[in-house]
């Protein structure tokens, strides 16, 4: 029985479908307990939605309420309910192990859907569930992003110390995967891969996230040629003012000069050091900056970038590690000499995210307007990605036991694209096929 | 858009709120709602004691009552419940507390409030002990329990903004009394049944009500609380909450206070029930439940 039909009804879009059906938990309205019960006033909301997520329809489906049942569907918002036990998945391989924990790879029983489960290590905690840790769940969960990776929950083992992230299984790291490549990504993949990335720290930056620990072994990649930012477990929120936080993050190949020279205050620019180093990586498929300690780090980016002065970076020789470094004087780095087939736009973006001042360093938001995503040739769709066999899976590429034919040999002479694996038929075309959903937008 | 952040606070389901398990375990709802008010005064207290911003104590105590709709207050005690709720919350607000500064504070609060001597334990003795245990495992049940749902949106920064909307960022007596029904309010379900916003123009709409300033409010189709995504509705159900909060514990009608705003006046700078509605605290609290055995005792008794 429909009754006043409000004009609400009809966008349902605003309404998004609980991903995972939870059969007894579907009612979604919100019944208000003792106090003074007012009648509703009929409240015609004018089109003002400040947030998408409260009051938008009452549910078509729910029978006519009587007059004091508030009607309230509140969207994409998580029912209070406990954790589910790892019972629930089964276990498929083990897909790595670090400091953090063991990655699983995993079935769910109920949908069949594979995912990636990962456990915590919660021994010899004393001071209760480790912040990192915590950090790492809240900020995931809060960062939901077509480009960062999925949690769906957190399940429990038998004992209370056993809990396990489960998240979307990806195939690849880009780590891994750049390893296994015979040549570079095309440029029009780099900027897909660019612009997905800086997509994703541009939420996070907003919303006061850093997520400290940037590397292409923690950028993930699927077959349909997408990352996803994965590992939180350095991230934490910052306030206003930024409160202590260690300078002991990032991963030295991805350290931040001002990190290595101690400042005591960081923030997102970290982040974008951190991606200068991966799109340098992207470019020449060799770590840009690949330091053993951390002197050879800041002499690796002195030799890259020139030592910086007063004028580049106001404020250097106040730092606190500034005055006990005595490199050789540089004042000329050799980093368009790395990149001699970058073109002026790209080499443009990447010293500016390699600016030494980190006020200067350009952030995440202005990075994707940059002219470089503008120019020829326009970023691929993510569709037209090749593939490639699964590591975390336990695919194997084929080994082919002749030597490949000599057409890829003299092709690549004239041309750097052909004879890639990934033969670019669609580009040299001219056209693009419009295959899916742009995952861009 | 699919990128936002997921920031919105889990709720409950209608069945949750209809039969909590405490219900379903013979407490009663008057008694479930004194025992959620007492954790929720440890809560304060012990955060003011700790010097934990108030933003993370209030997230506390929403996490502490979030608790008590998925679990039993008979198998989860108050205290080491109220204990663990603002270890977690200091540590998600980056503020965290050393385990024995909380334990410390909430067994002295919680031996005031009920009029006991207030005598502390040693630091190494077995009762320390046991109170780090319970805080530990307490904590480990909280997030397991709230699958690790663990954000807390709230309306202190939204009602300061809508103020400022509103034209009354001068009048900083409307803001204090704002922010201390708002601090009252989280001894009540209101935040785990609205939204931050409704939370916000609630605590504006009561507030102006005893300082007698006119909202724009008219014609009823532009209201101001409308641009808040807010109804009345909404509304008079959260003022209905404030009402009840009062008249239970201090016995102090809303509608009195409307009539004469001279009654509702606040002292301290702090939270309006707690220091002038309450009355000597001892009286009140003390026959409250906090620890499991007390609960069973009680059970015995009746």
């Amino acid at each position: 029985m429909e009754v006043k039909k409000s004009k609400w009804d009809d966008d349902d879009d605003l309404v998004e479908p609980v991903k995972r059906p939870r059969k007894e938990k579907k009612k979604a309205i919100v019944k208000e307990t003792p106090p003074p019960r007012i009648l509703p006033t009929k409240s015609a909301a004018p089109p003002v939605h400040l947030t998408p997520d409260v009051r938008s329809t009452p549910p078509p489906n729910v029978p006519t309420p009587p007059p004091p049942q508030p009607r309230r569907l509140v969207a994409q918002s998580p029912f209070l309910q406990g954790c589910r036990h790892v019972d629930n998945y089964e276990k498929l391989n083990r897909i790595e192990e670090g400091s953090y924990g063991i990655v699983f790879r995993a079935r769910d029983r109920e949908t069949g859907d594979i995912v990636a489960l990962k456990k915590l290590k919660l021994e010899k905690e004393k001071n209760g569930f480790p912040v990192t840790s915590l950090r790492e769940i809240s900020t995931l969960m809060m960062c939901k992003h077509p480009h960062v990776v999925n949690v769906r929950e957190i399940v429990v083992g038998d004992k209370l110390d056993q809990i396990f992230i489960v998240m979307d299984f990806v195939e690849h790291d880009l780590k891994s995967l750049m390893e296994e490549m015979q040549s570079p990504f095309l440029s029009s993949e780099i900027k897909t891969l660019m612009l997905q990335l800086l997509s994703a720290i541009a939420l996070m930056h907003d919303h006061w996230i850093v997520h400290r620990d940037l590397k292409t072994s923690n950028l993930l990649m699927n077959n349909r040629g997408e990352i996803k930012v994965a590992d939180f477990g350095l991230a934490r929120q910052y306030g206003s003012p930024l409160g202590n936080m260690t300078q002991l993050v990032v991963t030295l190949w991805y350290r931040a000069p001002e990190l290595l020279l101690g400042q005591k205050e960081y923030s997102t620019a970290v982040d974008m050091w951190s991606i200068g180093c991966i799109f340098g990586e992207l470019v020449n498929k060799e770590p840009l900056l690949p330091g053993k300690s951390e002197i050879e780090q800041l002499d690796k980016i002195f030799k890259l970038l020139g030592m910086p002065d007063e004028q580049t970076w106001p404020g250097f020789f106040k730092l606190p590690h500034a005055k006990n470094i005595n490199f050789a004087q540089q004042p000329r780095g050799n980093l368009r000499a790395r990149f001699p087939y970058l073109t002026e736009n790209g080499f443009d973006l990447l010293s500016r995210l390699l600016a030494y001042d980190p006020e200067k360093r350009i952030t995440a938001e202005e990075a994707l307007r940059h002219p470089y995503f503008s120019e020829s040739p326009p970023p691929k769709d993510p569709a037209l990605f090749p593939t490639w066999p699964s590591k975390g899976a336990g695919e194997k590429r084929k080994v082919y036991a002749s030597p490949s034919a000599p057409q890829a040999q003299h092709a690549a002479l004239d041309d750097d694209l052909a004879g890639s694996i990934f033969a670019p038929s669609t580009e040299s075309t001219g056209f693009r096929l419009k295959l899916g959903a742009n995952a861009l937008k | 858009m699919p990128s936002a952040l997921s920031l919105l606070n889990p709720r409950p389901t209608l069945e949750q709120l209809e039969c909590s398990p405490s219900r379903r375990d013979g407490i009663s709802s008057d008694l479930e709602e004194d025992m959620r008010g007492i954790g929720c005064r440890l809560i304060q207290d012990a955060g003011i004691l700790c010097k934990i911003p108030q933003a993370t104590i209030a997230t506390a105590q929403v996490l502490f009552q979030r608790f008590f709709y998925v679990a039993s207050l008979r198998r989860f005690a108050v205290l080491d419940m109220a204990s663990a709720s603002l270890f977690l919350a200091a540590k998600l607000g980056e503020c965290a507390t050393r385990i024995s500064s909380l334990t410390l504070a909430f067994d002295h609060v919680a031996k005031r409030l009920r009029g006991q001597p207030t005598d502390v334990f040693e630091a190494f003795s077995q009762e320390a002990y046991d109170y780090k245990t319970k805080l530990i495992v307490g904590e480990m049940q909280l997030l397991k329990r709230l699958g690790f749902h663990t954000t807390v949106q709230l309306p202190y920064g939204l009602m300061i903004n809508y103020l400022r909307i509103l034209g009354l960022e001068e009048r900083e007596d409307v803001a204090n009394k704002c922010w201390a029904l708002l601090n009252d309010g989280l001894a009540t379900p209101i935040y785990i049944l609205f939204t931050p916003q409704a939370l916000a123009c609630a605590a504006i709409d009561l507030s102006c009500r005893l300082f007698a300033i006119r909202l724009p409010d008219s014609p009823p189709e532009s209201a101001w609380y409308e641009l808040f995504d807010t109804n009345r509705e909404e509304m008079d159900i959260i003022i209905g909450w404030f009402a009840r909060l009062y008249l239970r514990r201090g016995n102090i009608a809303l509608g009195d206070l409307v009539a004469r705003p001279e009654n509702f006046a606040q002292e301290n700078g702090d939270s309006v029930a707690s220091n002038t509605l309450l009355g000597t605290p001892s009286t009140h609290w003390a026959n409250i439940p906090i620890r499991l055995e007390e609960l069973e005792a009680l059970f015995k008794r009746q």
